[in-house]
Formats: structure tokens, C-alpha cells, sequence
């Protein structure tokens, strides 16, 4: 063989092989990917959402993704939503997360729930949070900027499928048929929502949370939330910042603090108003079971034309949002039973 | 600087590419500059130690050369600065009050590395004068933390006239470090999770259990140890320097002689030439002969650590090729796999006391292992298992043996090397399986290799 030719068959082979890796990596991952986004949002299904078709985008942590539930949002309301959140998400997560949601959505408002103001600085589900997201600019600055220095350049440089696999491949063993069936198709009946059916026993009163005012972290907190409240005024998207109730709470001075930087809706302040009951409506002493998600998300789709939040196209075709209204109603139901 | 890591794969890349473009007469100090900082990142302080070994034996061989008469003694001062450390990392735990003393990765192999090359030197070979390739020698990175133990004629002329850059350099070395990965997370480190929890608490399981961990453990090692080799191996071609074979086969082999001949070549053969052929090697009669080799893998056995059961799984390996019978042709098919699959056994046997926690779990798990009738309770759950790791197994080890009847017996490497879409559908499938099948990341436990706790 010539080397001229040699050097051809090479190429050749190694394009084939390159191709041939990736094509394994995409899906590979598609396959072993959590089909249930129980850590909030796994961004393969807010993606799948039309173009502009939200109306309200809910950013935060569990103290989101586990306390609103779009689509009973929607059943009273008719307003669309969508939670963006992820496990122990940063301000300065929310803030990319933001920026990365806005690129295909143009809603009339974010809401951004505050618990995050007084997260440490980076949290273990950092990877997750990154992870998910999509290749882009927003993704590499935020595995730059708000993961934890040991992990920066590997979040930044790792492409989300590989990361899927690094971080998933333990799954392989106990993959289910709906694996393969939502492998590139997500499952788009949440919303960003995980449902929690489990009814703590041990939520009896309201508590204090004992979380110190790490002053370092704090700073960084805030100077994120001033870069949301930039960016939302850029985008003329309307920023309501909110803190979700919950039976576990920050202590009044923390509160008295974030009052002072920050306007905020505290959504504590209404917890009668809910018609909650601690024994049935709560997962832990922090997050709503199914229940009372159901409750606090009746009221939020109340509140929500109080603050001239309306549905932006009330023509449209709501197959999607009556589907995931009634899978949902559903669920709740067979809980109940 | 472990080579199961994101540092690693990002540092071997680069260190190729930035060795390549470094014109030819800075290629020595770039390449010692580069595994010195590999050295450094397990931790600044073990480079003192390794400069102090490198130093002190560089220094030998020269004085040796210079002072004729006096050659011995330096001999026994390279000894002496060569092993003294060794000796203390390895037992200070022996000593009462001092205890808990890391032993610096590679201080057992660059050591006996450094004191070969006096040896060498000792007996008429020339010592190396450039200081920086006479370091270079000693802690070239690929090797530096388990081997394979280099010989100075084999590796010193390498670092004097490096190789042209050379594109079967890649691929040849590309090769051999995906099929290490894929023996280390694939195959040990899945396997190892069984083993330990076998072997730590072995009056728990039945003794069909047992006995599957010790199976188990006897691939693991292999593959654990091979792997680290392979990559070693492997990352050095990508500079054009051939390190030496550590393993060829080893499982194939059809006596425990043989099984010597293949397994940590480059450990066996330090043995060889520096402890037993001075002993007296096979010359002095029948009864030295075994004398010698009882004490070559009695020292074998306490060079891996002071716990009496490698002791005695040197002894009976030593004991293996005293008792049984020497040399033999073995030319029928069946008594070949017959040698093969009782050669195994032997070994694996050997093999408990190299992985029990205490000479008291070894004898209980052999017992175990021999009782009768054998109670044939299995059950994988117990073991932390489940059926697809099961069927993993069964199927890593019969690639694994097929690999390596075509590396001993078909030259399948060198093939690889040639036909291109073979080599790049090889590389696909040990790429994929590591990235999908290995035992790293979320989910497991990240397993150093074996080696370097020696």
C-alpha cells in the first residue's frame, strides 16, 4: 500500500471511529439518563416546550421544584408555567440558569425563590445542576463560575452526554423499559415538578432553621441576585423573588437581612391562608408532598393576576397542559387512595 | 498523580505533544521536568527521597568506576541508601510507637531500579554520566510508581538517542492504555468490590462464596497490576521508549514455574540476577538450589510488606517450585489445559494469604475452601452483586483470556498495530465498554491499584 494511501485509509478510519464514539456517547446517554427529573429540571424537557409558550418561569431549589406544580398552576388559572429548578441551586446557578432559559422562552415573569441566598457556595449537586444543562456559553460560564474550583475545568470542558455517562453509567444494571421509551423523548408531563407522595409524620410544628449567616456566601448571593435583577430588567421580564413556605425556616434575623438587600414575597406570611395541614401536606419539614404543593400551587395561580400575570394566548391549543394536568390529578388520587 | 484520572488523561497528551515539538537535546530535562511533577503531585515530599536514592546511586556507579579496589564497598552504600529507606517505610510499623508511616509511591521499584543499575555497574557495565539522564532513569513517570523495574542497558540508550516522532508510536501506545483502563475499571475494580467484602469479614459467607471471592481476587490482582503495566507501558511509547514486558499470560501458564516466567517479569528477573545467581543460583547442587529459592521468594514475599502471610505466600510459591516437578514438555492438548488449570489452582491458593486480612482469616478461608462436603449455598445479593455483574464477569473474563492466548500466542498486538480498521474497531470497543461498563465515577469506589501499597 502507497502512503499516500495509507494515510487515507487513517483518516478515513479514525473519522469513522470519532463519529462512531460519539454516536455510542449520544446514546448511550440518551438511554441511561434519569427519565425522572426528581432533582428538578433535567433540561431535555423544558427544551421540548414550543418556542414561547410559557408564561411564568420558577427558578430555586427543591424548595421549588417539590412546592409548585404547573400544571395545577394552569387548571385554575390558565397560566402557563415551568419550573427551572435543580437540587441546592445557587444564585449564581439561577443566574445562568436564567440567561439559559430565556433563550427560548419569553415569559411574562420569573420568580426566583430565595432560599439560596444563605446555600454554601457550592453545593454537591453542582454537577447535576451543570450537568443537565445544555452545551452552551451559559453552561460553560456556569461550570466556571458557580461550581466549586476542583470541579470548574471538567464541568466547562466535559460535553453533557459524556458527563451523563460518567455520572449515570451506575444506572446501567437497573434501566426500565421506559428508558428506552423516553430515551429521545423526553417525558414532558412534569413540568420541572417532582412529586412526592410520602406524608411526613414528624412535621408537627413550625421550626427554626438553624442555618448561620456565612457572610462570604452571602456576598456572592447577592451580587448574583443584583445580576438577575440587571438581566430580568434587560429582558423586560418582570423578577418576583419569593421564599416558599415550609415548616422549617430561616430565623428572623436572616430573614430581617434578606428584607433589607432584597424585595420578596414570603410566601410564609400567608401559610394560614393555605388551608394547610401539617400531618398530610408535607414531605419533610421543608418540602410539600403532593398535597400541599396542590394547595400552595391553587394559591399561587390566585396570586399570580393579582401581580397582571394573565395567560398570553388564551386561543391555544392546550392538548399538552391537559394531559399533564389530568396525570397529575390522576397521581394525586391514587396517593389519596 | 494516579493514572485512573482526569489529571492524567489531560497531563499524557499534553506531555507527548509538548516532548514532540521540544527539539532533541532538551528532550531529556523536559521529560525528567514532566515526571517530576507527576511524582510531585502524590505529594512535594516524596521527592526528596527519590532524589536522595537517584543521587546516591548515580554517585555510587561513578565512584565505583573511579575506585576500582574499593568497588564493593560502594556497592554496599548504593545497598544500603537504596533498601535502608525501603526497610523503614515497609516495617516501621513493626516497631511500637511508630506506626502509620505512608510508604512513598514507587520507593520499592525505583529503588531496586536504582540499586540494579549499581549492580550493573558493579559488574562491568559503564556508568551513566549525564546526571539528568541517570535521573531520568530513575523516575521516568510512566513507571515510576509500579514498574516495570527498567535495566540501564535497555533504557539508558533510549533516553541518549530518542526516537523520531514516529505515527506507530501512537498507535502502538494507544493500544496497550485502553486495554489497560478497560482490565483496571472493567474487570479489577468491579471485581474488587466482591472481594472485599469477602475478605473482610469471611466467616460470613459460605464457602462456595469464599471461594468465588478468591477466584475473583486471582483475577483482579492480575488484571489490577497488568493494567497499571499496560498504561505504563503504553504512555512511554507515545514518548518512543519501550518499557519492559511485565506480564505475558500468566494464567496460561502450564506450571508454576512457568507461571514465575510470566508473571512481574521485571520483578522475578531483578530477583534472578541480583539475589539468586549470587546465591548461587542452580550450581551449587540440588539441596542450595532449593535453599536459594526458598529464601529468593521468602525475600519476594517480605518485599511486598512485613505482614507474616506475604511471607508465607512467598514461601509457598517458593515451596511450589521446589516440591513439584521441574521442566517438562507437556505436548497433548489435555495435559496442557490439565497443567494450565491446576497451575491456577496453585496459585490461587497462594494467593488467599496475599489477600487475607490475618494469617488467621487465611488458614479459616483455605479451610473453608477445603471442607467437605462443600455446602453450595451462593447468593449474589449477599455479595452485593446481581445478575448483570454476573454476566459481566463470566464475559470480561473470557475476553480477557482471549486477549491474552492472542497476545502470548497469535502476536494479536502487533496485528492490531497493522490493520487499521481492526485497531480502530478495537479501540471503539474498549473506549465504549470502559466509559459504560467501568467502575468509576458516581455509584462506585475509586480503587487505587494494588501496587501501590508495595
Amino acid at each position: 500500500m502507497s502512503v499516500k494511501r495509507k494515510v487515507i485509509t487513517e483518516i478515513v478510519a479514525f473519522v469513522l471511529f470519532a463519529a462512531a464514539v460519539i454516536g455510542f456517547i449520544r446514546v448511550s446517554a440518551a438511554v441511561i439518563r434519569p427519565k425522572n427529573a426528581d432533582y428538578g429540571t433535567d433540561w431535555s424537557s423544558f427544551l421540548a416546550e414550543d418556542k414561547n409558550s410559557i408564561d411564568v418561569l420558577f427558578f430555586g431549589s427543591s424548595m421549588v421544584y417539590c412546592d409548585v406544580v404547573p400544571s395545577a398552576i394552569w387548571r385554575q388559572s390558565g397560566i402557563t408555567s415551568y419550573v427551572v429548578g435543580g437540587g441546592e441551586q445557587t444564585l449564581p446557578m439561577s443566574y445562568y440558569y436564567i440567561r439559559q432559559a430565556l433563550k427560548t422562552q419569553k415569559p411574562q415573569a420569573v420568580f426566583l425563590e430565595l432560599s439560596g441566598m444563605f446555600f454554601d457556595r457550592y453545593t454537591n449537586y453542582e454537577e447535576a445542576n451543570i450537568g443537565y444543562m445544555p452545551w452552551s456559553l451559559e453552561r460553560t460560564k456556569a461550570a466556571l463560575e458557580a461550581a466549586s474550583p476542583a470541579r470548574r475545568v471538567f464541568l466547562a470542558a466535559c460535553p453533557p452526554s459524556l458527563l451523563t455517562i460518567i455520572k449515570q453509567h451506575y444506572r446501567l444494571p437497573n434501566l426500565t423499559a421506559d428508558d428506552l421509551r423516553f430515551a429521545f423523548r423526553p417525558d414532558v408531563h412534569q413540568a420541572g415538578y417532582t412529586f412526592l407522595s410520602k406524608a411526613a409524620s414528624d412535621v408537627t410544628e413550625i421550626r427554626t432553621r438553624p442555618t448561620p449567616l456565612v457572610e462570604k456566601n452571602y456576598a456572592v448571593a447577592l451580587e448574583y441576585l443584583r445580576k438577575i435583577e440587571d438581566f430580568c430588567r434587560q429582558e423586560e421580564v418582570a423578577l418576583y423573588c419569593f421564599i416558599s413556605p415550609s415548616a422549617y425556616r430561616y430565623s428572623e434575623t436572616l430573614m430581617s437581612r434578606l428584607r433589607a438587600d432584597a424585595e420578596f414575597i414570603n410566601f410564609n406570611d400567608d401559610f394560614d391562608s393555605l388551608g394547610l395541614d401539617l400531618s398530610r401536606d408535607f414531605f419533610d419539614s421543608l418540602h410539600f408532598n403532593c398535597f400541599g404543593a396542590e394547595k400552595f400551587s391553587a394559591f399561587l395561580a390566585q396570586k399570580l393576576p393579582e401581580l397582571g400575570i394573565v395567560p398570553s394566548d388564551p386561543d391555544r391549543s392546550d392538548g399538552v397542559w391537559t394531559e399533564r394536568s389530568a396525570q397529575f390529578v390522576s397521581k394525586v388520587d391514587s396517593v389519596s387512595q | 498523580m494516579n493514572f485512573i484520572s482526569l489529571k492524567y488523561i489531560l497531563f499524557l497528551p499534553l506531555a507527548v505533544f509538548i516532548y514532540r515539538l521540544c527539539p532533541k537535546k532538551l528532550r531529556t530535562a523536559l521529560l525528567l521536568a514532566m515526571s517530576l511533577f507527576f511524582y510531585g503531585c502524590f505529594g512535594i515530599k516524596y521527592l526528596a527521597l527519590l532524589s536522595f536514592v537517584t543521587l546516591l546511586s548515580y554517585l555510587c556507579a561513578l565512584a565505583i568506576e573511579r575506585f576500582e579496589a574499593r568497588k564493593k564497598l560502594f556497592v554496599v552504600i548504593a545497598a544500603l541508601g537504596s533498601l535502608l529507606p525501603l526497610l523503614f517505610f515497609k516495617y516501621a510499623g513493626l516497631i511500637p510507637g511508630i506506626g502509620g508511616i505512608a510508604l512513598p509511591v514507587g520507593l520499592s521499584f525505583y529503588s531496586f531500579q536504582a540499586l540494579g543499575y549499581v549492580i550493573d555497574v558493579y559488574r562491568g557495565d559503564a556508568p551513566e554520566k549525564n546526571i539528568l539522564r541517570y535521573a531520568l532513569f530513575v523516575a521516568f513517570f510512566p513507571q515510576l510508581g509500579s514498574g516495570p523495574i527498567g535495566r540501564s542497558r535497555a533504557l539508558l540508550p533510549q533516553y541518549k538517542n530518542p526516537a523520531p516522532f514516529s505515527f506507530t508510536h501512537i498507535r502502538d501506545g494507544i493500544t496497550p492504555i485502553l486495554w489497560g483502563f478497560f482490565k483496571k475499571l472493567v474487570i479489577a475494580d468491579r471485581m474488587a468490590a466482591v472481594v472485599a467484602t469477602v475478605y473482610s469479614a469471611p466467616t460470613k459467607f459460605a464457602p462456595v462464596e469464599i471461594g468465588f471471592a478468591t477466584v475473583l481476587f486471582a483475577i483482579q490482582i492480575y488484571c489490577d497490576f497488568s493494567a497499571y503495566t499496560d498504561i505504563a507501558r503504553g504512555s512511554a511509547k507515545l514518548f518512543g521508549i519501550d518499557l519492559a514486558l511485565n506480564f505475558d499470560a500468566p494464567y496460561l501458564a502450564s506450571s508454576v514455574r512457568d507461571f514465575w516466567r510470566r508473571w512481574h517479569i521485571s520483578l522475578t528477573s531483578w530477583f534472578r540476577d541480583y539475589l539468586y545467581f549470587p546465591l548461587g543460583g542452580s550450581r551449587k547442587g540440588k539441596w542450595r538450589t532449593r535453599a536459594n529459592t526458598l529464601a529468593v521468594f521468602a525475600v519476594s514475599g517480605l518485599w511486598h510488606g512485613s505482614s507474616l502471610t506475604y511471607l508465607i505466600w512467598g514461601l509457598l510459591n517458593g515451596l511450589y517450585l521446589v516440591v513439584l516437578p521441574g521442566k517438562k514438555e507437556k505436548k497433548s492438548p489435555i495435559s496442557r489445559l490439565l497443567g494450565i488449570a491446576l497451575t491456577f489452582v496453585l496459585v490461587t491458593v497462594a494467593w488467599v494469604f496475599f489477600r487475607a486480612e490475618s494469617l488467621y482469616d487465611s488458614l479459616y478461608i483455605l479451610k473453608q475452601m477445603a471442607s467437605f462436603p462443600l455446602n453450595m449455598s451462593f447468593s449474589p445479593a449477599a455479595l452485593g452483586i446481581g445478575r448483570f455483574d454476573l454476566v459481566l464477569f463470566a464475559l470480561s473474563t473470557m475476553i480477557l483470556t482471549a486477549a491474552d492466548v492472542g497476545f502470548h500466542s497469535y502476536g494479536l498486538e502487533a496485528a492490531i498495530g497493522r490493520r487499521v480498521f481492526i485497531r480502530y474497531g478495537v479501540w471503539f470497543f474498549l473506549l465504549c465498554s470502559t466509559l459504560l461498563l467501568g467502575a468509576y465515577g458516581a455509584g462506585f469506589t475509586s480503587q487505587v491499584f494494588l501496587y501501590f501499597n508495595f
